[in-house]
């Protein structure tokens, strides 16, 4: 082969080389690299999506969003007469260019920023290239949320655990508490982008290489909630500093009442956080859900269904109150020291005679009744569709494990006190198992919610005669409620007034309404107010009159 | 005259093509280097008038002295870590580009006066070119003094050096290459030995070849390691993991990679292509245009290119089959010139070469490269007459 013919096969192998290596970059390796391409230059940057609105059952805006503007600036490009113009613009303006160019190439030179300067910097903005007025969405809160505010809950910055579980960035808010939280990602919305050219050094080359996607607002909750009745409620709890109410419609589920004193303001909170976290009194607290409270008498309804289960009283069993019960060498006291005198299971549960279901208790024994609260197998939460809901606490075999159990616990138990602790929403739950006849709908708070019964699979009969009893506690003149009965509103309920260790009786309510078809159950705690009668009851009452009212 | 056509064809179009890319990347590179190409090609064409083919044979090789003290002024006038250009105000001359057609000029004169036997030539023009090689191997710049030694390999190669000497000459870089790694240096050494058995060659020769290469061998990595610093080191290996590269010049080849495999077959269409457009690639006008008219004008554009570059560098290699004596050694250089370029840029682009700074002929933006283009151009015309 001729030198020449040597030097001609190298240049068409080198070309030969040089065109598969071009077939294997611009042909097969194509797509890859065309993602790379568009991905490598431009930077985005999240816009908050605002988040939805909230709403009442009947449509009043409790929750929404407004645009809070901000100052974003590309610090590279800003000349220092911009930044004499800026400090003009926005007064107290002190940031170091030096600084400024340290935090990034898009950064917040001033959030939140007031309508008017809002307007002076949209005006200047075409003489300044490098800054962005941008409006990030913040959550508003009208004055009707704080009566609610347990319910709504709130937003804040998303933790740092929170930003991994979530898939979150620094900066995005979340909910952190009751609707807010349960439904955060329904509330959330899709957040857009904008974009930013940078060159290779990461230097910004233009603001809007592209438009932004813009960022889809978050879905309108309505809630099962009546905020003109939680307002109702707030003014019936002025003269007291804590409590909780609790109210459903049985059948569909929908929460009407859902009441927490003391609350916060939604509005405020991430202000006065502090305030309210130190707070002696937890307004934090959710005590419809985490208000852990013994029931009192309000047990006295499950301690009649498990005696008429175990057979040991019918409806026509009869106690003798005399003032006291004794078992072994301990003497309990009723709440009437002169006594009840003779008394069937109706009138007792009217009367709320402790005797009574202390007897009843004692024939039943400790062991039994632990059987038959595992047999009757309730649940240990409402099942709400809120997140934070906490567990009560009865005397099953499950929860009293590793208990000191005695034969006198069941005296305790029977008259709610003891190893009981329940919410309010739990108590709601069980007085709408017995108003439905061992049949009640799971609760949830956003309309529309899918939901499922709760069921107790009892005779009948059973449901009816403590129902009777609790149509006599409001409409017997001896019932404990029975200086309230008004003819027109048939609300059957039994009142509660539990011993604590903090101070006065906590006073209960839970009823349920109308009793020829019941609907709605009610469950008031008043916190150390004494007998519930005299706190819980007026309020429960009132409610349900309204409620009833509403219905006609 | 007619067949001379093709050459000036494909260096108008290549020219063209360079500065329609140009225009797309910065306007103000695009008039710049166009009125350039104009200047050159006028005064160039004009001086040409007055030379005759008997002045290029005789008194060529006085651009080698001319820009030798130019290389020479290079260094001593430089101030920085890299000293390559001499400032004229209307551009940054690069005297090595020079250099190049000077070596081809006096190379071609040694080589052809056969007066001399063959052997003290070649010793001769040996010690020519390494003048040049090491004044630029100082600045530093590996690539230009890479295509001193290619021209003079080729040259010297047409004139006939001794195939043994021709064998080491093109082993040592493979054995260079090869003391990278254990695996690659055995397998070089097993096929050496295997042939080296079979041939019958005289056994001096043989062990030669071996204590030569091994030599190579051992020596490589201690330069590699106590000579090269490590920045030079990284920017010769930057283009076998560009992707990872944190560097600047692994970010380009990476970057170019990008463009090039992004344009596709037809391209995003001139004027389009992101990477340059948007700074990424802030060589794109240089050791990169190729890669960006790869972005724009796709496979198919490149394909344009390449079968160009062949046609021309075909053309020469057929007059160079027609010549004889000088003629034929100054077409081989410049063959060896444009051949060595064209290859080792584009190889480059294709991140199968370390990027040395070779600019890609007629297509990259700058002066100095295309002035002896042009004049290399006129050169082969002229030898015509």
């Amino acid at each position: 082969m001729s030198k020449i013919n040597i030097l001609r096969t190298l240049l068409w192998l080198i070309s030969g080389i040089i065109v598969i290596r071009l077939f294997q970059f611009q042909i097969i390796e194509h797509e890859s690299f065309l993602q790379k391409a568009t991905y490598n230059f431009l930077k985005e940057y999240k816009i908050h999506a605002p988040r939805g609105k909230i709403y009442d059952r009947n449509g009043i805006l409790l929750a929404y969003w407004k645009p809070a503007f901000r100052l974003m600036a590309i610090p590279k490009f800003l000349k220092d007469e911009d930044y004499t113009t800026l400090k003009k613009l926005l007064g107290d303006f002190t940031i170091n260019p030096d600084t400024l160019k340290n935090k990034g190439n898009y950064v917040e030179i001033k959030g939140n920023l007031s309508y008017e300067i809002t307007i002076k910097l949209l005006e200047k903005s075409p003489n300044i290239k490098s800054i962005v007025i941008d409006s990030d969405p913040v959550r508003v809160y009208t004055p009707y949320a704080k009566y609610a505010a347990h319910l709504i809950g709130y937003v804040s910055e998303a933790s740092k655990d929170e930003i991994r579980k979530f898939n979150l960035d620094p900066g995005d808010f979340i909910g952190k508490a009751g609707v807010e939280r349960s439904f955060d990602l329904v509330l959330r919305g899709e957040d857009g982008s904008r974009f930013i050219a940078l060159d290779s050094r990461g230097n910004v080359v233009t603001t809007n290489p592209r438009p932004p996607i813009e960022p889809i607002e978050g879905e309108e909750v309505f809630l099962t909630i009546d905020i003109k009745i939680q307002a109702l409620l707030d003014s019936l709890f002025e003269n007291y500093p804590r409590g909780a109410a609790f109210g459903m419609n049985i059948k569909t589920g929908e929460v009407l009442v859902f009441y927490s004193k003391p609350y916060f303001n939604p509005e405020s909170l991430n202000v006065k956080w502090n305030y309210y976290a130190s707070n002696k009194e937890k307004p934090l607290l959710n005590r419809v859900l985490q208000g852990l409270y013994p029931p009192g008498s309000t047990f006295k309804l499950i301690t009649a269904l498990i005696g008429l289960y175990t057979g040991v009283i019918s409806e026509y069993t009869t106690f003798n109150c005399t003032g006291g019960f004794t078992f072994g060498k301990r003497r309990w006291l009723c709440w009437k020291a002169e006594g009840h005198g003779l008394l069937n299971l109706t009138q007792a549960i009217a009367q709320s005679c402790n005797s009574y279901f202390n007897n009843v208790g004692a024939r039943i024994g400790t062991q039994k009744f632990i059987e038959t609260l595992d047999h009757f197998n309730l649940p240990e939460k409402t099942g709400i569709d809120l997140i934070g809901e906490y567990s009560i606490l009865i005397p099953t075999s499950k929860m009293m494990k590793n208990k000191l159990l005695l034969p006198s616990s069941v005296i305790n138990w029977s008259i709610g006190q003891g190893e009981v602790q329940v919410t309010p929403a739990w108590m709601a739950l069980v007085t709408g198992l017995i108003a439905g006849n061992g049949r009640c709908t799971k609760p949830i708070v956003k309309k529309g919610e899918k939901t499922e019964y709760i069921t107790l699979n009892l005779p009948l009969e059973y449901f009816n005669i403590v129902k009777e009893g609790m149509r006599l506690t409001v409409e017997s003149p001896h019932g404990t409620v029975g200086y309230l009965y008004n003819p027109s509103y048939k609300i059957a309920g039994k009142t509660g007034t539990a011993q604590n260790p903090h101070g006065k009786e906590h006073s209960w309510f839970t009823c349920f309404f109308p009793y020829d078809d019941p609907t709605y159950v009610l469950t008031v705690v008043v916190e150390n107010a004494g007998h519930g009668s005299e706190a819980a009851a007026p309020i429960a009452i009132t409610i349900a009159r309204r409620l009833l009212g509403e219905k006609k | 005259m007619k067949r001379n056509s093709i050459l000036i064809i494909s260096a108008l179009f290549l020219t063209a093509i360079g500065l329609l890319e140009l225009y797309f990347i910065n306007k103000s590179y695009f008039f710049s280097q166009l009125s350039k190409a104009l200047i050159f090609t006028v005064s160039l064409f004009t001086i040409f008038l007055f030379i005759r083919k008997e002045h290029i044979l005789n008194y060529g090789h006085w651009i080698y002295y001319f820009s030798l003290i130019l290389l020479v002024i290079v260094l001593i006038g430089g101030k920085g870590r890299v000293n390559r250009w001499i400032n004229l105000g209307f551009m940054q001359l690069q005297p090595s580009e020079i250099a190049k057609l000077g070596l081809i000029l006096i190379l071609s004169k040694i080589l052809s006066n056969t007066q001399k036997p063959l052997k003290s030539r070649l010793i001769k023009a040996l010690g020519y070119t390494l003048i040049p090689f090491i004044l630029v191997m100082l600045q530093p710049d590996l690539g230009t003094a890479l295509t001193f030694l290619f021209i003079a390999f080729l040259m010297s190669w047409i004139s006939g050096i001794d195939p043994f000497i021709t064998r080491l000459i093109i082993l040592t870089p493979i054995t260079m290459i090869a003391s990278a790694h254990l695996l690659s240096t055995t397998i070089l050494y097993l096929t050496l030995l295997i042939f080296l058995l079979i041939s019958k060659e005289a056994l001096y020769k043989k062990v030669l070849t071996i204590s030569f290469l091994t030599a190579v061998s051992l020596s490589t990595p201690f330069v590699w390691q106590k000579v090269l610093k490590p920045y030079q080191r990284y920017r010769l290996t930057a283009f076998l993991n560009p992707e990872k590269s944190k560097s600047r010049e692994g970010w380009q080849i990476y970057q170019a990679k990008i463009a090039l495999g992004s344009g596709g077959i037809f391209g995003k269409g001139p004027g389009k292509g992101t990477q340059k457009g948007l700074a990424f690639l802030p060589a794109a006008h240089t050791d990169f245009m190729f890669s960006s008219i790869g972005e724009e004008f796709g496979f198919a554009g490149l394909i344009i290119i390449i079968a160009t570059f062949m046609a021309f560098l075909s053309f020469l290699l057929r007059k160079i089959e027609l010549e004889e004596g000088q003629e034929k050694l100054i077409l081989t250089g410049v063959f060896a010139f444009f051949f060595f370029h064209f290859s080792v840029n584009v190889l480059s682009n294709l991140s199968l070469l370390p990027v040395v700074g070779i600019p890609l002929p007629f297509i990259t933006y700058g002066g100095s490269h295309l002035l002896t283009e042009i004049t290399t151009i006129f050169l082969v015309l002229k030898l015509e007459d």
